[in-house]
């Protein structure tokens, strides 16, 4: 065992929430230590690449390490996920497969996040006044636009204010206390893909459920113009799982800032537990282990110590490590006085409808995605569903139906061969779109990860143990999605060829109608923040009810969870909690 | 070691399969030419009697019809045949998807199947991505923006010329 102390912070994963914390405390002159599991950031990402050219399913996961002593869900163990012993990193009891996945390397799960940087709607902050179902955050959109314009200069946001301001969302000025004065991106938005103009050409004037139906350009965390010393984005159509060329904002870039800006960060050094001061009720240690070899055997434990603790460990790993460090004082584990840590897990279930269009909208061009259907992420509605936003993808039936792995093997299967099934595939692919549609999941206490008591990892810690399903409002909001889905490819004249697989291990029913559940990659709601402490883990600070010198950073925090993707959320929200942090906690 | 003229027929066969012609299957000047990978796969994977046969067979049909008449010869004479019909239909998924299906003599293959990558200059360079008028998902030449508009016009019916929509400078809009 080894003892490291004098750090004014220690911060637990190296990904966005804690690479910006680690950046921001830094450049304050705080004395910063990061801790994470993963391998540390490669020199270049050749290494990564040639990993993804060469994986036969070219997952999300599929450019990073398959370290034994790191390990991460994947989607290849969604198909499985009833196996026992498990086939894949969780353990997962059902009624349905949590089906979103994360890195634990240097940069975290944005090495593969979309980019896409909505910001939450002024009333995703209070669905439950305002519509009866959810929970309200302990704050509103006017006191979290500052943190939102900050985080997107700090990641490099490419939007236009003047295509945002739909749904009460307004822009100011956070350094302008009138809130009068205009705002900007730091970049011009990104150009929408030609199928983005064909799809809003042929919507033209159409009504859903009392909305006015619009395809929105989507605010990116990528470049249009040179930004932060990266270069503007080539359209490799491979933000998920890689861009090759860092065009796309990962968090590496933060993590390499706080470095320069004098913050340590360990590498393969994983955290199991906390440490608390029984007299003072306080925080005192952190637990490590750490490996040279990422699949050989353990070569240092120790703890390490500092003022203040911060965890940023990733919205499933931050509550396994803190109900892991129950003890006969703390039995329901550090933090958890309210008991709600590890419940409320959500994520923002995907469906997925896809079709061909009439005419050539030329996919597999351009980023993944460029412009969404934001029209009925909020409405009246709300009251008997839940709202979605529609992403639309750039990738044909890549995701749909693994295209062009899977059509070129059923036309090859079906005899096609030569000309003709090279000018089949032009005509099928060439005409290939597909909607996404996120959907607001609703908290549950039954949703819940719990390290197990049964299964541990490599090192000999407690595995994550998730139970999962969707309630009905969430269901209902799945169900509106596929029919909106529907009604829009009717409406454009394209030919919908969504059908569930009736033997998939994601199939659900709502109203006995099939669905396929779909993870978004949006992990969040596990230590979420509030006013009551019966009721939340942590303050509108993010500071721990239990222990004062404790923080929890990411997604996990977030109340109720919008239709946004949260990367963005999790930005503002850190920036947010770091200020206070530097101001009246360190000071 | 193959031969100049295993990769001669390999290639000729090759490109009746796939509906590319062989300048584009095997472009004179290429500094990694992907259709001796591929011969090499093939002639690594499966027995070497039956490579034989199926290259002698296309050599056979290439001395004997014109070639409007290739395509049908070949469906007859190899896609038809118990045993060379399958590795032919690997060869197909090989050229368009840069994967070597394991189980394609045994079962019916699907996007699914175990299979290995050939490697990843074959990747870069696989056909489908051709066939759909863009380039393959995490390997791009173009530049930003060219996404907006769409590619050159479809020459998938122009066997003299490629398809490839990588080599316009894209339309910047």
């Amino acid at each position: 065992m080894t003892e490291q102390t004098n750090y004014d912070v220690v911060i637990v994963g190296a990904g966005i929430a804690g690479g910006l914390a680690a950046y921001k405390l830094a450049q304050a002159g705080k004395r910063v230590l990061v801790l994470d599991g993963g391998p540390g950031v490669p020199p270049n990402r050749g290494a990564y690449m040639e990993k993804f050219y060469l994986s036969m399913a070219k997952t999300p996961e599929s450019p990073y390490p398959d370290d034994p002593n790191d390990p991460r869900p994947v989607v290849l163990d969604i198909g499985s996920w009833q196996a026992r012993p498990p086939t894949g990193y969780l353990v997962q009891n059902g009624p349905l497969p949590f089906s979103s996945t994360y890195e634990r390397v240097g940069g975290g799960t944005t090495w593969h996040w979309m980019g896409t940087s909505l910001r939450h709607l002024p009333n995703d902050f209070h669905i439950q006044t305002t519509y009866g179902h959810g929970v309200d955050w302990p704050y509103g959109y006017d006191d979290l636009q500052d943190w939102y314009c900050r985080a997107e200069w700090e990641i490099g946001i490419a939007a236009d204010v003047d295509h945002q301001q739909y749904h009460g969302l307004k822009f100011w000025n956070p350094d302008d206390p009138t809130r009068q004065q205009p705002y900007s991106y730091p970049m011009p938005e990104i150009l929408q893909a030609y199928q983005d103009q064909v799809i809003e050409r042929r919507l033209g004037n159409i009504t859903l459920e009392g909305q006015q139906v619009t395809v929105s350009p989507t605010p990116q965390a990528r470049n249009s113009i040179p930004f932060d010393d990266r270069r503007v984005c080539a359209g490799n159509t491979n933000c998920i799982p890689i861009c090759p060329i860092q065009a796309k904002y990962d968090a590496s870039i933060h993590v390499g800032k706080a470095q320069n800006a004098g913050a340590e960060v360990w590498f393969k050094t994983v955290v199991y537990s906390l440490d608390v001061d029984t007299q003072t009720g306080l925080i005192s240690g952190v637990n490590y282990k750490q490996y040279e070899d990422p699949a050989g055997p353990v070569t240092q434990t120790g703890t390490v110590t500092g003022n203040i603790y911060i965890m940023a460990a990733h919205a499933i790993e931050t509550p396994k490590i803190l109900l892991n460090s129950a003890t006969n004082e703390l039995p329901g584990g550090v933090a958890n006085s309210s008991g709600q840590v590890g419940q409320n897990l959500m994520d923002h279930p995907t469906q997925l409808s896809w079709a061909l269009m009439p005419e050539p909208v030329w996919p597999y061009r351009g980023p993944l995605s460029t412009s969404g259907v934001e029209s009925l992420r909020d409405g009246d509605f709300r009251k008997e569903h839940a709202p979605f936003r529609m992403e639309i993808g750039n990738e044909g039936w890549n995701w749909a139906m693994n295209d062009p792995w899977g059509s070129v093997n059923s036309l090859v299967a079906g005899g096609e061969f030569g000309a003709t099934l090279r000018s089949t595939l032009n005509g099928l692919f060439t005409r290939q779109f597909r909607f996404g549609s996120l959907v607001e999941q609703m908290p549950l206490s039954t949703n819940r990860i719990v390290p197990s008591k049964e299964y541990t990892d490599n090192l000999g810690i407690p595995r994550p143990e998730i139970t999962y399903d969707l309630d009905p409002y969430t269901r209902a909001g799945y169900a509106a999605a596929r029919k909106v889905a529907a009604q829009l490819f009717a409406q454009m004249g394209a030919t919908d060829f969504t059908s569930p697989n009736m033997s998939s291990a994601s199939l659900f029913f709502y109203e006995d109608e099939p669905y396929i559940l779909n993870g978004a990659g949006h992990v969040m709601g596990t230590y979420r923040m509030g006013n009551d402490r019966t009721q939340a883990v942590c303050d509108a600070n993010q500071q721990s009810f239990d222990h004062a010198n404790l923080f929890l950073l990411g997604s996990g925090v977030f109340p109720s969870v919008g239709t946004a993707n949260p990367t963005l959320t999790i930005a503002a929200t850190t920036l947010k909690a770091v200020d206070n942090i530097i101001k009246s906690v360190l000071k | 070691m193959s031969s100049n003229q295993d990769l001669d027929n390999f290639v000729g066969l090759s490109a009746i399969l796939t509906g590319f012609s062989a300048d584009d299957l095997n472009p004179q000047f290429s500094p990694q030419p992907v259709a001796v990978e591929y011969l090499q796969t093939l002639q690594a994977k499966v027995a070497a009697p039956l490579v034989t046969q199926l290259l002698t067979t296309y050599q056979t049909i290439a001395a004997q019809f014109p070639a409007a008449e290739q395509p049908a010869q070949v469906q007859v004479q190899i896609l038809t045949d118990p045993q060379m019909g399958p590795v032919a239909r690997n060869i197909i998924r090989m050229w368009y998807l840069s994967i070597w299906y394991n189980g394609y003599d045994t079962g019916p293959v699907t996007g699914f199947s175990p299979g290995t990558v050939v490697s990843s200059n074959a990747y870069t360079k696989g056909l489908a991505w051709d066939a759909m008028q863009a380039h393959p998902m995490g390997y791009s030449e173009m530049h930003y923006g060219y996404w907006a508009t769409p590619p050159q016009a479809d020459d998938s019916t122009d066997a003299g010329s490629s398809a490839n929509g990588n080599s316009s400078g894209g339309g910047q809009a």
